[in-house]
């Protein structure tokens, strides 16, 4: 009953809900975060270089779970697909699922600490270093749920 | 604005033709992405456990290692009290490190775990930075399919052993630091007070072992799977555009942005979780 | 088909979604935990050192759904044949 078409049916199907699924989040904390930088700019003209610099490189780290997804749907996609089974289907699509919504969570929360970031240097641009180290520690934290599916997704493309 | 001087500018034009004259001749076949390297699988008739050895990922960590221990090397010949560049540059590293590692692990400690972390940042940024550079000898067809140069850490065998040479080092520091019954302790908080009794919490101590495993993957998974991620998109994107004047915007974000920030992240966790254990 | 593939097959699916949409709470929590912590280093910049250590905690504690979700997940992949 199930051959090879039907495997490629499932690993493309697995990549789009990875893909698709798993940029709403990311997105999402990224206009956040943009917002609010955008708000400080507006409070401090003159310090928009240092609210400029925190934004981009915390969301350098924001958009990570979006690139584990588009990791994920690319080995999907090119992926050689070999004894076709229905475990090895639902393996493929469970797969892309469980990378998308695992980057839906995470992206939203690093996104948070962004912007509360952003806030903070628009309101103490002195203690930048500071804020910037608070930041990269409690995003890459943050973060370790999508790691997790990542793992997870990783085992059932390949076992 | 930042200014760019004449030389940078024919900089920026040499790499821009440089890569336009190589699109024409390297093309990637999209379908091999997603497939395993070159591995060796026996040396003189031996078998290698665990499924072999990834020869790239061996030979571009070696180039990393001499380019390292030869700068050091050459900085430590020559001190000068009028610092050169070379000299200067590293001043500055070392001592923004310092105060790092000394504000988050007091002065004492904070010097001694200094010269790790720091190792551990700066080998990172360079396994991340080294795929910058192109394989141009690709050109050439039939040449065995291990010399390339791609980032160590897209292989998950670097990153995992960075990782738990990390999570080896803070648990033994934390066990020489505190004892090992305080240590042991430590990981069935809050105790369950009935009386003057103190008794261990069995299910938080369950839960905060499986955690410290979940660090250490979530540590080295991260740097991974961003390095593997990034690398992708290039090669993807590139293929598109038929490698024209986009791989060097794509390679400056995803490369040299994207690799020292994962780097910084990478070696500020370290730090991090030494700290825990360490601390009281 | 056999039932025992047919189970095999729900296991795998299922550790796919439970790993999906487990992660999805701690990793807005987590992050909650992280903008807070960095609005009180931007309010008070010398308790760095504190904040940071009951940002960790917080967000451990908060992780520990995202952990069960990992080890069913793994249960569900390794142990059920």
């Amino acid at each position: 009953m199930v051959d090879e078409s039907w495997m490629k049916t499932a690993s493309l199907l697995g990549a789009a809900l990875s893909m698709g699924i798993g940029a709403v989040g990311p997105a999402y904390g990224l206009g956040y975060a943009s917002s609010k930088a955008c708000e400080g700019v507006m409070r401090q003209p003159y310090e928009r270089n240092r609210i400029t610099k925190i934004m981009l490189i915390g969301q350098a780290v924001t958009e990570s779970p979006a690139i584990f997804s588009l990791l994920i749907s690319i080995l999907l996609l090119f992926g050689s697909i070999d004894n076709p089974s229905i475990v090895g289907m639902m393996a493929l699509v469970g797969s892309g699922l469980c990378m998308g919504a695992g980057a839906l969570g995470p992206g939203v929360g690093a996104g948070f600490a962004n912007a509360a970031a952003c806030e903070g240097v628009a309101r103490m641009p002195e203690y930048e270093t500071l804020i910037l180290r608070t930041m990269l520690i409690g995003q890459a934290v943050s973060q370790s749920t999508s790691i997790y599916a990542l793992v997870i997704a990783f085992l059932l493309k390949i076992v | 604005m930042v200014r760019i001087s004449k030389n940078e500018k024919i900089f920026l034009v040499c790499v821009l033709v440089i890569e336009v004259l190589l699109s024409f001749f390297i093309k990637m076949d999209m379908s091999t992405i997603a497939e395993p390297r070159a591995k060796l699988l026996t040396i003189f008739g031996w078998q290698i456990p665990f499924n072999g050895i990834n020869i790239a990922t061996v030979l571009n960590t070696w180039v990393i290692m001499g380019f390292l221990v030869w700068v050091a090397f050459v900085v430590s010949r020559r001190f000068t009290p009028i610092p050169s560049r070379l000299q200067s540059l590293i001043e500055m590293y070392v001592q923004g490190f310092d105060t790092l590692c000394r504000e988050v692990l007091g002065d004492k400690r904070g010097r001694q775990y200094m010269p790790l972390v720091s190792t551990l940042f700066v080998f990172v940024v360079l396994s991340n930075w080294i795929g910058v550079i192109p394989s141009f000898w690709r050109v050439f067809k039939g040449l065995p399919h291990w010399m390339v140069i791609e980032e160590p850490t897209r292989d998950l065998n670097t990153t995992l052993g960075l990782g738990i040479m990390c999570f080896v080092i803070a648990h033994v520091s934390g066990i020489y630091f505190k004892g090992f019954g305080k240590y042991v302790a430590e990981f069935f908080e809050p105790m369950i007070e009935i009386g003057n009794m103190r008794i261990p919490n069995l299910f938080m101590g369950i839960l905060n072992i499986v955690g410290e495993f979940g660090k250490t993957i979530s540590h080295s998974f991260r740097l991974f799977g961003n390095i593997l991620g990034g690398s992708i998109i290039i090669i993807v994107i590139s293929n598109l555009t038929k490698y024209i004047g986009l791989p060097v915007f794509l390679n400056s974000f995803f490369g040299l942005f994207v690799g020292a920030i994962q780097a910084f992240v990478f070696a500020m966790l370290a730090l991090v979780y030494i700290s825990l254990m360490v601390n009281e | 088909m056999e039932g025992a593939e047919i189970i095999k097959a729900a296991a795998v699916l299922g550790a796919g979604i439970c790993m999906g949409f487990g992660a999805i709470g701690p990793g807005i929590g987590e992050g909650f935990a992280a903008g807070k912590a960095c609005e009180g280093v931007a309010r008070e910049p010398e308790n760095v050192n504190l904040i940071t250590r009951t940002m960790l905690i917080g967000q451990a504690v908060s992780e520990s759904t995202g952990i069960y979700s990992l080890v069913i997940a793994l249960l569900m992949l390794f142990v059920i044949k």
